[in-house]
């Protein structure tokens, strides 16, 4: 018996995080990401948990540093502006190995840009944003109901690889309501932290581990154990340390543990079709739209595969290849301008045509796609 | 009470035609601080309801040139405009940072200091209206004890005191700090002029009513502020250099509750609330009323009884109140 509510992308993510265990939430307002701020202060409460107002963005990430170090699973919500200035904090994350999740619901930018106007302009910075290129998990939902299960999915990661990880959406995704069936909601396990357990006397260390793709175990600060969380380079202890053999081994592990779990990291909805001409690559707001276009084109007797990169980063390479198959063309859809996601697929595909349907300022249409989907050049 | 007439300088450098909702505090306050400054002035507004309520490119209600901002930057992009101004010569423009409270209580209170403590010249006036606005209503540091936002809802509204921006702003010893109200346009104005004659930094603290927040009609916007004053919620005062405080209007004294009852946001209160409410206003109000004491009338009366090393500081205090009059006298330019 379906059992529907009308929910958007934003309260669906505060509903994901929720079911994930996120017991803490600090908040700054920003369009279009306010409705989780809301949701989570209506919500989190309630529970005996701790949703709070912070008085800027920097202080909203470092109190989910703060919070995670203690061993809450904690989330921050943002859009461009705030995301900016969550930089150095997230840098942070990285180097600390602190799980948090942070949901950058995405407007046109570049700066204050259009608070009311989507966009997905932010897709590269939320995927370069680390100093030295390392690789942070980014999940893009399109609907409310992946907006619910890649939430999860989101904590789960950052959990288990004792990363941030970025739920990149959008205006559109974020702000529109529609119908929700809960009797279907995906059902997802929840993973927690791995938790250090002391045995024979063996001492602790903040970043421990033997192979480097390897995730330390969890202990918190002010707890039993002697913990360091520092954001200078520091070796498997946590003493600050510039260069040593065992600092180099850490920085290598902090790269090393996310890409050597791509696999359980990445999650792509893919529709290929046998012998297609060619396919669709989209995400977020724009991967609806692709839909719609290729479906129509379907029904005129098209083949079209469509795949909605529903994990952004790390670059799902292997998985685009495989649904791309012989397909001799490669639209990406996307709403900025030049393309900004195209340009990591681009280098995939040397021997196929890689165009892209773009817009700024406004929503791509099904017929812009469809348009781009016949055209021969 | 007889008719009020108000002598406002007539010149309306704001234009009709801006984006605010009716009984908009914020945006009154802009029009009698550019009546009070002229056209020779350059704005400059962070993230916050001026950023809209100006109107979209190529249309700009302020009619003298606007600096957007980002949120967290109106003091110091304000500092780099006044340095620039000062580098080329024009000692003439006035510079003006208009920044909401969410933008000075909160996100831009790091900037803020940093112009304080530099003594930068220009003019900081922070329209207050008690949380962020622009953003859908949720609470800042501004935000007073017990009002709904939708961060603080009606089930647990705001457990805390009301930032007290006004003694942070004075223990930076700055020439001019004031507070002022669009329920009294001529002491503002006043307030505004006397800001622009003086060199350094001024802050003015304006109590800035938003229908839409607090809930009520935008026709009592200035029977609220009003009231706020009355009810010694808000009081009018000026300080100059950090220290010397003085009264510009002594309130009635009307009860809080009077205030607290024409406003939705605070509906959900009890009386027990409410008495918290007053006996804060209460003590708030004591604690300013301790500071008016006029300072050469003080320092007389307890030179008397005291130590050398207290004469010699309070003999610091006179020499002080001296020297900003002579500045707050001197003119510009």
């Amino acid at each position: 018996m379906p059992k529907f509510k009308i929910r958007n992308g934003n309260q669906m993510i505060a509903e994901g995080a929720i079911a994930a265990g996120c017991k803490f939430f600090a908040g700054y307002p920003i369009t279009p990401a306010s409705g989780i701020y809301k949701s989570m202060i209506d919500e989190l409460p309630k529970r005996g948990d701790v949703a709070i107002g912070a008085p800027d963005e920097i202080s909203a990430l470092a109190f989910c540093v703060g919070a995670s170090q203690r061993g809450f699973k904690a989330m921050t919500a943002t859009s461009g502006p705030g995301f900016s200035l969550m930089i150095e904090t997230l840098q942070y994350a990285v180097m600390t190995e602190t799980p948090l999740v942070i949901a950058l619901v995405q407007r046109l930018g570049p700066s204050t840009g259009g608070a009311t106007q989507g966009g997905q302009g932010d897709v590269l910075l939320a995927g370069n944003a680390i100093g030295g290129g390392y690789t942070i998990p980014v999940f893009s939902p399109s609907t409310p109901v992946e907006s619910f299960e890649l939430t999860i999915h989101a904590f789960n990661v950052a959990e288990r690889l004792r990363t941030p990880v970025i739920l990149l959406t959008d205006k559109e995704v974020g702000m529109t309501s529609e119908n929700v069936d809960y009797s279907a909601l995906p059902q997802s396990g929840i993973v927690d932290r791995k938790l250090f357990v002391r045995s024979n006397g063996e001492t602790y260390g903040s970043y421990r581990f033997l192979l480097p793709d390897e995730v330390p175990e969890f202990a918190p600060i002010g707890g039993r154990e002697k913990v360091t969380v520092t954001g200078s380079a520091h070796d498997k202890s946590g003493r600050l340390q510039k260069n040593s053999p065992e600092t180099i081994e850490v920085l290598r592990h902090l790269h090393e543990k996310v890409v050597a779990n791509s696999e359980e990291i990445i999650r792509l909805d893919i529709d290929a079709v046998d012998g297609a001409d060619v396919i669709v690559i989209s995400y977020g707001v724009s991967a609806r739209t692709s839909i719609e276009a290729v479906a129509a084109l379907r029904a005129k007797g098209e083949r079209v595969s469509f795949c909605n990169l529903r994990t952004l980063f790390p670059i799902p390479e292997k998985e685009i290849k495989k649904a791309a198959g012989n397909a001799k063309k490669v639209v990406v859809v996307e709403e900025n301008i030049v393309g900004l996601y195209r340009t990591q697929i681009e280098r995939l595909f040397p021997d196929k045509k890689v165009s892209g349907v773009n817009a700024v300022g406004k929503m791509i249409t099904p017929g812009d796609i469809e348009k781009e989907i016949l055209s021969k050049n | 009470m007889g008719q009020i007439k108000y002598q406002l300088p007539p010149d309306e450098v704001l234009a009709p035609g801006h984006f605010a909702c009716p009984g908009c505090g914020a945006t009154l306050t802009m029009r009698y601080a550019l009546k009070a400054l002229g056209r020779k002035t350059v704005v400059v507004i962070p993230a916050c309801c001026w950023s809209v309520i100006d109107g979209p490119v190529p249309y700009s209600a302020a009619g003298v040139p606007v600096f957007h901002t980002a949120f967290e930057t109106a003091a110091s992009t304000a500092s780099g405009v006044k340095a620039g101004l000062d580098a080329q010569g024009d000692h003439e423009t006035t510079v003006l940072a208009f920044a909401g409270d969410g933008g000075t209580f909160d996100i831009g209170l790091q900037a803020l200091s940093g112009a304080a403590e530099r003594n930068e010249d220009f003019i900081y006036i922070c329209y207050d209206n008690e949380a962020y606005m622009n953003t859908g209503i949720q609470r800042s540091s501004a935000t007073p004890f017990g009002a709904w936002t939708t961060t603080t809802p009606a089930v647990s509204p705001k457990a805390e005191k009301k930032k007290n921006i006004i003694e942070i702003l004075a223990a930076h010893r700055i020439p001019y700090l004031a507070t002022a109200s669009v329920a009294y346009p001529d002491d503002m104005i006043a307030k505004i002029r006397k800001a622009k004659d003086i060199r350094g930094f001024k802050f003015i603290h304006v109590f800035s009513p938003c229908p839409p927040g607090w809930k009520f009609e935008p026709e009592d916007s200035i029977k609220i502020s009003r009231m706020a004053i009355e009810s010694k919620v808000f009081p009018l005062i000026e300080i100059i250099d950090g220290i010397d405080y003085a009264l510009s209007k002594e309130p009635d004294g009307i009860p809080v509750r009077d205030y607290i009852k024409m406003q939705g946001r605070f509906r959900h209160l009890n009386d027990e609330q409410i008495g918290i409410i007053q006996a804060n206003v209460t003590e708030d109000w004591e604690r300013l009323r301790a500071k008016f004491a006029p300072t050469r009338k003080v320092s007389r009366s307890r030179r008397d009884e005291s130590t050398g090393e207290n004469k010699s500081s309070q003999t610091r205090n006179v020499t002080r109140t001296k020297n900003a009059r002579k500045r707050a006298q001197k003119s510009r330019g």
